[in-house]
């Protein structure tokens, strides 16, 4: 069965009351934070297994939901790896930049990774000239992004969608606003090939610490080379539903049955390893897959390149990005 | 933060968003100035007009601004034939109902547009749409002059078409005394749908100058009649250049309270002004007291 959550969390619980209507088995989904706050809980009232697939809010598991289970990291872990890893490039480079400004959407994953970033930075050295919340969708960022030229910050860090995340790139560009790093947390376009293959000039030396696959891994790339070669990108929410959904089958498989029961019991005790990203086994605890973890990422050279962890980084990493 | 870049940079870019809320404004305005009701549908034939606008570009591959000579009678023709068919017919002459009338039509056409497309956020690009020009010190984007330019082409033919016409004569007419008009011979219930027509057409130029910018959704309209219905309120209900003045006026509040308070608490400042406004002048800036 297919829910369309209308981007509202109301009309997201409304299609769980479907589908346990229906009699499914177990529900994956449902992308963003706020739609997946309200679809795990009403899936937690019929004891419906629920994976979540992208939804980075960290409320989603810290609710004393059996049924919930979520495979990627969540904001607070993705949000002190991208401070620890900002530090160690500042570091290496001599600590050029000392001034931060952040730009965030308004909804939960937007607010929720802005505050953590915003108590984080103070204490690792940085100071957070500006905190801008924009609304859902903007489709203009002028005056934003005239406020960041006043500021000059010495870092960007955007934690927005794909659309606003490519109009602010695009318009810090066009108006000049050149700092030393744009430096995304969970970036909605910073680690997507539409981006880069569209806007490349506005994507280049754009870092983001996001979800990512392991590039090590054959069945990661095999994955890509499918989904590019049916005209789609290779974006995150893909390779993590794809991923959710082998999860699932695996719990299926352990569980032996269709009972809601089974696989929730199934899902808590996975040790699941036949995956694709840097993650390691499966372990959940209170729901949230222990072993997630993000990687950083930059484009360089028209491509996106893992540039931390140093285990499997691809390229070193560009900071100051070089003037226009 | 006072550099001077970076303020005439704002005040642009709100005097050309104005120049665009005041067109839709304009409609709306004219609507009420002759059939006495808010035209609640307003945001939702727009969002119509920009799903029109958008299909017309991604499946036709036409430019936004070549859609204008094909949209703006379009448009025109659907606002005919909706108030004449529908607003006409379901509200008896009552303008009450008419008022009920045109919510219900937005329902309508928001569900639908919900149902068909989604409620996924659609956008075009355009090679041109991000081409910046330089404006004394400050750098705008070339989309959003063209549009402020071609709003503004809009208003100036619609004051032409108020001013000198014999249909603007009877317009003016109805609007002053629908009984008297029709004593002497202008069929006052064509007038209102052509009232309504004129409404909707200048939806269809604005939903041209605005897509290049701008991104359609179902629930587009909705911001964009809380605006215009602020700036008739502010200019005068029913008032022309109150409705033209007050569009800039609303579009520069907008862009300098984003830049000094936020993206989000920027807005305050439009809704500071209609309250003001109902408080002090209730007539609006260019209104005449009933």
């Amino acid at each position: 069965m297919l829910g369309d959550a209308q981007s509202k969390p109301e009309v997201g619980a409304a299609e769980v009351e479907k589908m346990n209507e229906a009699g499914v088995a177990a529900i994956i989904g449902a992308f963003s934070s706020a739609i997946s706050l309200a679809t795990t809980q009403s899936a937690a009232r019929y004891g419906i297994p629920h994976i979540v697939d992208v939804g980075v809010s960290d409320q989603i598991v810290q609710r004393g939901l059996t049924n919930t289970f979520r495979f990627c990291p969540g904001y607070g872990l993705i949000a002190q790896i991208a401070i620890d890893n900002l530090v160690a490039l500042n570091d290496a480079a001599g600590k050029p930049a000392r001034t931060v400004a952040i730009v965030h959407e308004e909804s939960l994953f937007g607010t929720g990774t802005a505050q953590l970033l915003q108590k984080e930075l103070p204490a690792r050295g940085f100071e957070v000239v500006e905190v801008a919340k924009h609304a859902n969708p903007t489709r203009d960022f002028t005056n934003l992004v005239l406020k960041l030229k006043a500021l000059a910050p010495d870092i960007v860090i955007p934690a927005n969608y794909y659309n606003e995340y490519v109009l602010l790139a695009r318009t810090m560009r066009q108006q000049g606003v050149r700092p030393k790093a744009i430096y995304s947390v969970l970036g909605g376009a910073a680690s997507s090939f539409k981006f880069v293959k569209e806007f490349p000039e506005d994507a280049a030396y754009i870092m983001d610490c996001n979800h990512w696959y392991d590039p090590r891994k054959a069945e990661a790339l095999e994955l890509r080379r499918k989904v590019e070669a049916r005209g789609l990108y290779y974006t995150y929410e893909v390779f993590l539903a794809h991923e959710a959904v082998r999860l699932l089958a695996d719990a299926l498989e352990r569980a032996g049955s269709a009972s809601r029961e089974r696989i929730v019991e199934a899902l808590a005790t996975s040790r699941w390893d036949g995956h694709f990203m840097p993650y390691g086994p499966t372990r959940f605890v209170n729901g949230q897959n222990e072993g997630a973890r993000p990687v950083n990422t930059q484009v360089l050279n028209g491509t996106i390149e893992v540039i931390f962890p140093a285990e499997f980084a691809s390229a070193r990493p560009v900071f100051p990005m070089p003037r226009a | 933060m006072l550099e001077p870049s970076i303020l005439t940079a704002s005040l642009v870019h709100g005097l050309a968003n104005g120049a665009v809320y005041a067109l839709v404004a304009l409609g709306l305005s004219l609507v009420y100035g002759v059939l006495h009701i808010i035209n609640f549908a307003h945001g939702a034939l727009l969002m119509a007009a920009l799903y029109a606008v958008y299909f017309l570009v991604d499946r036709a591959g036409l430019d936004p601004y070549a859609a204008i000579p094909i949209l703006v009678p379009a448009a025109g023709a659907a606002g005919y034939l909706l108030h004449r068919w529908v607003v006409a017919k379901a509200s008896r002459g009552r303008e009450e109902a008419v008022l009920l009338v045109t919510l219900g039509i937005a329902l309508v056409l928001e569900n639908l547009a919900l149902a068909l497309f989604r409620s996924d956020t659609r956008t075009i690009e355009t090679g041109w749409a991000f081409s910046m020009v330089a404006v004394g010190p400050a750098l705008l984007p070339a989309a959003k002059l063209a549009a402020a330019a071609g709003a503004l082409l809009a208003v100036a033919l619609l004051w032409a078409l108020v001013r000198a016409t014999d249909l603007g004569r009877a317009i003016r007419a109805v609007a002053k005394d629908r009984e008297a008009a029709r004593l002497v011979g202008i069929d006052v219930e064509h007038v209102f749908a052509l009232a309504f027509a004129i409404g909707t057409a200048t939806l269809g130029a604005a939903a041209c100058l605005l897509l290049p910018t701008y991104y359609v959704s179902p629930q587009v309209g909705h911001g964009f009649v809380l605006i215009a219905f602020t700036i008739v309120v502010l200019g005068g209900m029913g008032s022309f250049w109150g409705a033209f003045w007050g569009g800039l006026l609303i579009g520069v509040v907008e862009s300098l309270g984003g830049l000094f308070l936020g993206e989000s608490l920027g807005q305050i400042g439009i809704f500071a002004i209609f309250i003001a406004t109902l408080l002090l002048r209730p007539t609006g800036l260019f209104g005449r007291a009933v």
